[in-house]
């Protein structure tokens, strides 16, 4: 009886951010997969029923295959890179002896408190062909080595790097704060049995944040699979669909404005292909990865 | 305080929350309608009582602080002083006027009049059936003269694909190659008139260490300008066109297709493109050419007004009609209208007031000075400002006036993007030759068709 008294009490405090969740999360993500069943324009109330022609037609989308595989480009590659500099830099910030922690750990930091469209422009800048980074390697003599960055053969890459620098400092952040958590006791132990920096941060420090580093996996593969502004700002998907993703493909059939395609169902239904990697992503991530947690 | 209250708020918070979530929205009564005649407009019926000034939502496409909004928001404010019964209600929405366009028709409280570029209007409003026609409206008389008719005041106007009219231009603009004047003086350089005068002048520009074109690679719409005019020039406006649309692809066989490519590849391969632009994006290519670093820039003449603020004192530029091409099939004068354009809903209560108010705006004065934001008025006779000057000289020259991209983008958009863009962009970047260029653009063709 007890127990249905709890049950009920917190169901009651629970019912209001379950009925916004279910507005604004729920019923749109429902909705959205009955509008991928139908060819409408987005402009009028009228909407054609066309089954499931739109993944078909996806199916048979060269550009939308194309995406698919930048999406899964930019998790893969981008995960292993952001994380293993997160933990990287993560680990050398939480020694408290390093000289000027404080400011490495906010210039890490500076690129997530900052506005993904300003960060996009700064790319432009940095990227261009007269930009920054050509502009370095000619004054230091290094003509050799300036290339066309934001060009078909490497915009990819440069939309890595750009990806990896505007979200490392979110993963380090949380992977310190986890680090920052193991008590010092463990690490000296260790040191005083014979330990070494590395085997201490491989043997000690990542099982103990185990569950923080899932997390952070997690978070990643929710973030990449959705990544929209800096890609759109940076390229706009170009060139020649060369950084497009999902999130950038449904935009464009969906909303068109340059592209003046304007296919909501079509888009929707490349959305609700997003949808389903997500849910696959994070639900294999946390059942793969997931283990005891260890408790100190 | 014991279990009990607590479970008590908790539940008078939650009934709460649900009570105002579940509110209705509130509603106001529309004012009721009055027309009134504005000077030079075709006469409206007059209501037996008068009650409430009509108002007209107006969405504007610009933003507020763009040279051209203000003039257009002087405009309003002056048409709102002196017709008190036809009140206007200016919005400026930005690019993404489209967008928040859809919110509203879907809840159902859509402006009266939106603005924005053809290229927008035609796929989206009008293709869906949203727009006013204005064919009876246009064979009414002008704002500025009677004996004028509303349609005869303009250079041009776009008729959709079902041949009535739904747009009237707030500018107009036609395409061609920018040149720099100085650049030119300097190596005694002709404004080209044909295609081999052309490659003459890109080569001798780059003999003497001038880039002589410049491209925003990265935008498909830039690189594919260059076939879509050879294109024109060689076989034919209603023939590319039409091969656009032609879902086996065969229409692609044409040998002038080929040759067109050709003198793609010839720009490619002779460098004449700047260095590093197959990621340049906009505005790099125009920038290059507002600095003084490339000879020419082919693009719309709306070009001026974005780099006026950029360019030196001495800096000076014209421009000229795309080169025709010796021997091509073609019409050698065809012109292309770009335009920027006011559309009335069909939803809107008082489509003769709008119509009213747009001819007003469409008046001399009104665009008297758009000239001095480089923005080429649509009107006939109208001034405009140095750089554009030529814009007449394309235009009276051309016998035929074709719709942006020759028509393949209100056409077909999805084609253009994911087809027409991809596989140019990669005869413009040297990954395909001529040759190869036709064949994938064949296949890519057939397969986008086929998987519709």
């Amino acid at each position: 009886m007890r127990r249905i008294h709890r049950s009920m009490t917190a169901l009651l405090f629970l019912a209001p951010a379950l009925l916004v969740y279910g507005i604004f999360f729920i019923y749109p993500a429902i909705r959205a997969l009955y509008i991928s069943l139908f060819d409408w324009s987005g402009f009028i109330p009228v909407m054609k029923y066309i089954g499931i022609k739109n993944f078909i037609e996806l199916s048979k989308d060269p550009i939308f295959w194309k995406s698919l595989k930048n999406t899964l480009f930019f998790l893969f590659f981008g995960g292993i890179i952001t994380l293993s500099l997160a933990l990287l830099f993560a680990a050398l910030l939480s020694k408290k002896k390093l000289w000027g922690r404080r400011f490495f750990r906010a210039v890490i930091f500076f690129p997530v408190v900052t506005p993904t469209v300003g960060l996009g422009i700064i790319g432009t800048f940095f990227f261009n062909p007269n930009g920054i980074l050509n502009g370095v390697l000619n004054s230091l003599h290094l003509d050799i080595l300036t290339n066309s960055w934001l060009g078909p053969k490497l915009a990819i890459y440069s939309m890595l790097a750009a990806i990896i620098w505007a979200t490392v400092g979110f993963s380090m952040v949380i992977l310190l704060a986890g680090i920052e958590k193991i008590p010092e006791t463990y690490a000296e132990v260790a040191e005083l049995e014979g330990a070494g920096e590395t085997t201490i941060f491989f043997r000690i420090t990542i099982p103990m944040i185990w569950d923080v580093i899932v997390t952070v996996i997690i978070f990643w593969i929710i973030g990449a699979l959705k990544m929209f502004e800096l890609i759109y700002t940076l390229t706009q998907g170009g060139p020649n669909w060369a950084t497009s993703t999902i999130s950038i493909f449904t935009y464009i059939e969906a909303f068109g404005q340059r592209e003046t395609i304007y296919r909501m169902g079509y888009g929707t239904a490349a959305g609700v292909v997003l949808f389903v990697l997500v849910i696959l992503g994070a639900g294999l991530t946390m059942s793969l990865l997931r283990r005891e947690a260890i408790e100190y | 305080m014991n279990t009990k209250v607590y479970k008590i708020m908790a539940l008078v918070l939650s009934l709460t929350m649900l009570v105002t979530a579940c509110a209705p929205a509130a509603t106001t009564t529309p004012p009721p309608v009055v027309n009134t005649q504005a000077p030079g407009a075709t006469a409206i019926p007059q209501p037996t009582a008068t009650v409430e000034p009509v108002k007209l939502v107006y969405w504007g496409y610009l933003s507020e602080t763009e040279p051209l909004a203000k003039i257009l928001t002087a405009n309003v404010d002056e048409w709102n002083e002196s017709n008190p019964d036809i009140q206007v209600e200016l919005i400026w929405q930005g690019r993404e006027i489209i967008t928040k366009l859809r919110t509203e028709l879907l809840a159902g409280t859509p402006p009266d009049i939106i603005s924005q570029s053809d290229s927008e209007l035609f796929p989206s409003v009008v293709k869906e059936g949203l727009g006013y026609s204005l064919d009876d409206a246009l064979n009414t008389p002008s704002y500025d003269d009677a004996n004028v008719t509303w349609k005869d005041s303009f250079i041009a106007l776009q008729p959709y694909s079902d041949g009535h009219y739904y747009l009237i231009p707030d500018s107009y603009y036609t395409s061609g190659i920018f040149y720099n004047v100085n650049i030119f003086k300097k190596y005694s350089l002709m404004p080209p008139e044909t295609w081999s005068q052309f490659l003459s002048v890109c080569q001798t520009l780059k003999d003497n260490g001038v880039q002589p074109l410049a491209v925003d690679g990265a935008y498909g719409f830039f690189p594919g300008w260059y076939f879509t005019w050879l294109a024109s020039r060689i076989v034919g406006d209603e023939e590319f066109r039409a091969a656009a649309l032609d879902k086996t692809g065969a229409a692609w066989d044409n040998p002038g297709f080929l040759e067109a490519a050709k003198q793609v590849q010839v720009l490619v391969d002779s460098g004449y493109f700047q260095p590093g632009y197959e990621g340049t994006n906009w505005p790099g290519a125009e920038t290059l050419f507002a600095q003084g670093n490339v000879g020419m820039y082919l693009t719309g003449t709306w070009f001026p007004a974005e780099v006026s603020d950029k360019v030196g004192p001495d800096f000076d530029m014209s421009v000229v009609a795309f080169p025709s091409v010796e021997g091509g099939k073609g019409n050698q004068t065809t012109a292309e209208a770009w335009s920027n354009d006011w559309m009335i809903l069909n939803s809107s209560k008082h489509p003769d007031a709008a119509v009213a108010f747009l001819k007003f705006m469409t008046s001399q004065k009104a665009m008297s000075e758009f000239a001095s934001v480089q923005t080429p008025a649509p009107l006939k006779g109208a001034p405009l400002q140095k750089w554009v000057q030529n814009q007449q000289v394309i235009l009276a020259n051309a016998t035929k006036i074709m719709p942006r991209m020759h028509g393949i983008q209100n056409d077909n958009p999805e084609w253009t993007t994911k087809v027409y863009w991809v596989v140019d962009d990669q005869l413009v970047f040297g990954q395909l030759t001529a040759e190869e260029f036709i064949a994938q653009l064949k296949e890519a063709q057939i397969a986008f068709f086929t998987g519709k």
